[in-house]
C-alpha cells in the first residue's frame, strides 16, 4: 500500500511559491494601488494647513507667493511652527509671526528673549505689551488703500497699499517710532508702525491681507512685504502651532509618574499578548466543506397560512374550517355517509348528546364571529360539543390522529 | 509556519529585562532573541512534508453508530516529526476526538484512529490530514495540510427494524392458514389437511375425501414471488423537515422495513428513488442481499429541490413492472403536488398495479390543530384543519381512483405500511 503513497501534499517549492503569489496576488496589488493613490494625493496636495498667511500655503489667504518671491531674492525663508525654533532667530534674522493670538505666556516670553527683528501681523493686547509696550491697539477699520503719508523708505517704495484693518497708536513717542498709513482725525493712529524694543527692530502689521497670494498683486503690497520681509537674510517664518499652547502646561500624564520599568514592561506585554494572538489565529489545517441540506420546515406552510388569516382577519373562513372538520369528526363518529347533510349531522349530533338542538346548531351551523374574542370561544364550544360526543359514545371507528374524511371512515367501518 | 504557546511564554518572559533595563535596546534584544529561536527552531522541525499518509477505505456503517477510521502515516523524511496530527472530517462524520500527538522518527510508521460517530446519513468525507511538526525547543512548528481523501458511507439507520419480529410474526400466522375465500384469487394451494370442527366446509376437498375415509380440507397459503415495487419520491415535498429529520429519511425508513417484511414473505422488492430523473434504483437484488443494497442505494439520497415528474416515474415503473404488482408510492400527501403530479396519470398505474401511497404526515401539524386559548393559536388551529382537510380530499380523490393511502407520522409510518402490505397479503390481492 505504502508503495505508491507518494509522500507530502504533492507540491514542490516552486509551486508552493506559485500558489503563495496565486493567493496573495490580489490583496497585494490592492494594497499597492491604494499606498500609491495615497502617496500620489498627499503629494499633489498643496502643502501647508492652508491656514491664513501660512507661507505654505498656495490659498488666496496663504503666503507662498510672498515667501516664494523672497527665497528667490535669497532670502533664507523657514517656517517655524514651535515657538523653541522661533525663539532661536537670533540678531540679523527676521521672524515675523503670523496669528499671534495664538501665542501663551509662554510662547511670548520665549519670543520676548530672541534678538531677531520682529514682524507682528496684526497682534492683539496681550501680544503689544510683552513685545511693542509703546503701541496699543486703537481701533479696527475696514481695509482700504491709502497713501503712505511717512518717511519710511519701505512705505515710501510702496505707495499706495492695502492696510488699515487694525489700528494702532503710540502710546509714548520715542525717535525710532514710525506711523505709516496714518488715518483718524488727527493722523494719530495707522496700521503699519514701526518702533524699537530692547535693541530690535519691531513692526506691527495691522492689515495682514498685503502678504496673501490673493491681493500681493495689487498695488504696492508687494514692494510693502517684501521691503518688510526681506530686510535681513534670515526669515523665520512663525506659524504658532494652537496645540503648543494646551501642551505648554506642566506634562502631568498618569503614565509619565509611572516608573520606566514599567511602562517596558508593559509594552514588551502588549507585543506578547500579539504574538498570543498569532499563537492562537493560526488554525490546524483548513475547514472542510459541508454541504448542508436544506432547512424547510415541514409545518412552514400551515404557520404561514395561519398568519395570513390573522393578518386580514379572516374569521370568518377560519370559523368555517373549524366547524367542516369537527362536522367531518362528527360525522364519522356517528357513523353517518358522506351524504348526511350538515344540518342532518348538527341535529343528530345534538340528539347523541342529548343538548338542545338550536344551541349545537348555532355551534355548528351558526354565524361567523365578528370578533377574535368569539373565534376563539367558538373553538372552544367545538371542542366541548366533540368532548360531550366522546363521552357519550365511545368511538367506533379505529382511531385516527388526522381529520377522517368519509372516504376513510367507510374503508374502516364495513 | 507557525508558532507554539511556548514561543507566547518566552514572549511574556520579556517583561522581565524591559522592567529591569528599560529601554530600547533591551526590548529591540529581546525580540531578536526571540525571533532568532523561534526562527532556529522552525528549521531545525522535521518536515511534514515527507510524510505520506495512507487510508483504507472504511466499510459503511448505521447512522448513529460508532466507527473507528484508522490511518497511517509514514515518515519518509530522514528528521523525526513531533507535534500534532489533525484528521480533516467534515463536521457532520461526529469526530470524537480529531487531533493527536506523534513523535515519528524518520523511516517509521504510525497508524493512528479516529472514532466517528456520524451525525447525519449520506457520505461523510474527509479531505487531508494535517500534521504540524513542532521543533527541537517547542518554540516554532511547520504546518502542512497533506491531502489524503476517504469516505465514509452512512447508512439509514433503519429504526423501524424492531417492528420487524411482530410483523414477521404476524406473517407466519397468515401461511398455512384455512382459507376463508377457495376461490379468491391470489392464493395459492398449499396442502391437504384432516378436517377439523371449525374449518370452512366449503374448503373441504371432496376428491382427497373421497380416497380417503376422513374429511380432508385444502389450505392454502399466501402466494409467493409476488413484486413490490419501492418508489421514493425525493422531489421537494421530501425535504420538508419533520422534527430533526427530512421527510425522505422516514420513507426510507418505512421502505426497509416493508422490504425486510416483504423479502421474508418470499417476494421480490424492487427500489426506484425518482423526483425527475431516476437517482437511485435496486432490481433483482437476493433475498440475502436485498436490505444492504437497498440501504447502500438510499444512503446517498438527499432531496432535490425540484418538483417530482409524475409522468415519468409512471412511465418508469410501467416498463420495470410487466407482471401485476404492489406499486408503494413513498411521497408526501401534498394537496398541490398530488393533484397536479399525480392524479393525472395515476389510472395508468392502477389499471395494472396495486398501488399504495404511504405519506409522512407531520405531528407539528396535528398539534396545531389542537391549540385553543388565544386567537393566534385558534387561527394556527384553523390553518392546520385547512390541511387536514386538503389532505382528506387529496384521499378521497386517491381513493377512488383505487391507491390505498398511508397517512402517518413518521414513527407510525413504517408498522402502519407494513400492515397494510399483510393485510393486502391476507386478502391475496397481491
Amino acid at each position: 500500500m505504502s508503495v505508491g503513497t507518494a509522500a507530502g501534499d504533492g507540491t514542490t517549492t516552486a509551486s508552493r511559491a506559485r500558489a503563495r503569489w496565486r493567493r496573495w496576488k490580489w490583496p497585494l496589488t490592492v494594497t499597492a494601488i491604494v499606498l500609491l493613490v495615497t502617496v500620489v494625493s498627499v503629494l499633489a496636495t498643496p502643502g501647508g494647513t492652508g491656514r491664513r498667511l501660512d507661507p505654505a500655503s498656495p490659498n488666496r489667504a496663504g503666503a507662498r507667493a510672498v515667501a516664494e518671491i523672497l527665497r528667490e531674492q535669497g532670502v533664507d525663508v523657514r517656517r517655524v511652527v514651535r515657538s523653541s525654533e522661533a525663539s532661536s532667530a537670533g540678531a540679523g534674522a527676521t521672524l515675523v509671526v503670523v496669528d499671534p493670538y495664538l501665542l501663551g505666556p509662554d510662547q511670548l516670553n520665549r519670543l520676548a528673549v530672541s534678538s531677531a527683528d520682529l514682524v507682528l501681523v496684526e497682534p492683539g493686547p496681550e501680544v503689544l505689551a510683552r513685545l511693542a509696550p509703546e503701541v496699543i491697539i486703537s481701533g479696527q477699520a475696514g481695509s482700504d488703500v491709502v497713501e503712505p503719508r511717512c518717511d519710511l523708505a519701505a512705505a515710501r517704495t510702496a505707495g499706495r497699499a492695502r492696510v488699515r484693518g487694525l489700528l494702532y497708536r503710540f502710546s509714548s513717542t520715542t525717535p525710532d517710532s514710525t506711523l505709516c498709513y496714518p488715518t483718524g482725525d488727527r493722523g494719530d493712529e495707522g496700521s503699519y508702525l514701526v518702533t524699537r524694543n530692547a535693541g530690535r527692530r519691531v513692526v506691527v502689521l495691522g492689515q495682514g491681507d498685503v502678504l496673501t497670494n490673493q491681493h500681493l498683486a495689487e498695488d504696492g503690497n508687494a514692494a510693502l512685504a517684501l521691503h518688510t520681509l526681506g530686510a535681513a537674510p534670515v526669515l523665520h517664518w512663525y506659524v504658532p502651532d494652537p496645540m503648543e499652547l494646551g501642551a505648554s502646561a506642566e506634562p502631568t500624564s498618569p503614565l509619565d509618574l509611572l516608573p520606566a520599568g514599567l511602562r517596558w514592561a508593559a509594552v514588551a506585554l502588549c507585543l506578547a499578548v500579539l504574538v498570543c494572538l498569532l499563537w492562537r489565529s493560526r488554525r490546524l489545517g483548513p475547514l472542510v466543506r459541508e454541504p448542508l441540506p436544506v432547512v424547510v420546515r415541514s409545518a412552514e406552510t400551515q404557520q404561514g397560512r395561519a398568519r395570513l388569516y390573522r393578518r386580514a382577519k379572516a374569521r370568518g373562513r377560519a370559523a368555517a374550517t373549524l366547524r367542516t372538520a369537527a362536522l367531518r369528526r362528527i360525522a364519522a363518529r356517528l357513523g353517518l355517509s358522506a351524504d348526511t347533510t350538515p344540518d342532518q349531522v348538527a341535529a343528530l349530533a345534538a340528539h347523541a348528546v342529548g343538548a338542545d338542538s338550536v344551541a349545537v346548531h348555532t355551534v355548528l351551523l351558526g354565524p361567523a364571529p365578528t370578533d377574535d374574542a368569539a373565534l376563539v370561544r367558538l373553538a372552544d364550544d367545538l371542542d366541548a360539543v366533540e368532548q360531550k360526543l366522546t363521552a357519550q359514545a365511545p368511538r367506533p371507528a379505529a382511531a385516527r390522529p388526522a381529520a377522517p374524511s368519509p372516504a376513510a371512515t367507510r374503508e374502516v367501518r364495513p | 509556519m507557525t508558532i507554539t504557546g511556548r514561543a507566547v511564554l518566552l514572549a511574556l518572559l520579556g517583561m522581565v529585562p524591559a522592567a529591569l533595563e528599560p529601554g530600547w535596546p533591551t526590548l529591540l534584544g529581546w525580540w531578536a532573541l526571540w525571533i532568532l529561536a523561534v526562527g532556529v527552531d522552525v528549521l531545525l522541525a522535521g518536515s511534514p512534508r515527507g510524510i505520506a499518509v495512507e487510508r483504507a477505505p472504511l466499510p459503511s456503517v448505521r447512522l448513529g453508530e460508532l466507527i473507528e477510521a484508522p490511518y497511517v502515516l509514514a515518515n519518509h523524511g530522514r528528521r523525526r516529526v513531533r507535534g500534532l496530527v489533525r484528521d480533516g472530517w467534515q463536521p457532520s462524520a461526529g469526530v470524537r476526538a480529531d487531533r493527536a500527538r506523534i513523535d515519528l522518527p524518520g523511516g517509521q510508521r504510525r497508524r493512528l484512529v479516529t472514532t466517528l460517530c456520524p451525525t447525519r446519513r449520506g457520505d461523510r468525507r474527509v479531505e487531508h490530514v494535517t500534521v504540524r511538526s513542532v521543533g527541537p525547543l517547542g518554540l516554532g512548528a511547520r504546518q502542512v495540510s497533506l491531502p489524503a481523501a476517504g469516505q465514509l458511507r452512512v447508512l439509514p439507520p433503519f429504526t423501524s427494524r424492531k417492528h420487524l419480529p411482530s410483523k414477521l410474526s404476524r406473517l407466519r400466522e397468515l401461511d398455512g392458514r384455512t382459507s376463508l375465500r377457495v376461490r379468491g384469487q391470489g392464493t395459492e394451494f398449499d396442502s391437504l389437511r384432516d378436517y377439523v370442527i371449525g374449518d370452512d366446509v366449503r374448503s373441504i376437498d371432496w376428491r382427497a375425501t373421497a380416497r380417503r375415509s376422513q374429511v380432508v380440507v385444502r389450505t392454502w397459503r399466501p402466494e409467493r414471488d409476488r413484486r413490490v415495487l419501492l418508489v421514493l419520491d425525493t422531489s421537494r415535498t421530501s425535504a420538508a423537515r419533520i422534527g430533526d429529520a427530512p421527510r425522505l429519511d422516514a420513507a426510507m425508513d418505512a421502505a426497509l422495513l416493508l422490504a425486510a417484511l416483504a423479502s421474508r414473505a418470499g417476494d421480490r422488492v424492487d427500489l426506484l428513488a425518482m423526483d425527475r430523473r431516476v437517482r437511485a434504483r435496486v432490481e433483482g437484488a437476493s433475498r440475502t442481499d436485498l436490505l444492504p443494497s437497498l440501504v447502500e442505494a438510499m444512503a446517498p439520497l438527499e432531496a432535490d429541490l425540484v418538483e417530482a415528474d409524475w409522468t415519468a416515474i409512471v412511465s418508469a415503473v410501467r416498463a420495470r413492472m410487466t407482471q401485476r404488482a404492489l406499486v408503494v408510492l413513498l411521497t408526501p400527501l401534498e394537496a398541490a403536488a398530488i393533484e397536479e403530479g399525480l392524479l393525472p396519470v395515476i389510472h395508468r398505474l392502477t389499471s395494472h398495479h396495486q398501488v399504495v401511497l404511504a405519506s409522512v404526515a407531520d405531528p407539528a401539524v396535528h398539534a396545531m390543530a389542537t391549540g385553543r386559548g388565544d386567537a393566534y393559536a385558534v387561527y394556527g388551529a384553523a390553518a392546520a384543519e385547512r390541511a387536514g382537510l386538503d389532505r382528506a380530499g387529496i384521499t378521497a380523490e386517491l381513493m377512488r381512483s383505487g391507491v390505498d393511502v398511508v397517512d402517518a407520522g413518521p414513527e407510525d409510518l413504517p408498522p402502519r405500511l407494513a400492515d397494510r402490505y399483510l393485510a393486502l397479503k391476507a386478502a391475496g390481492k397481491l
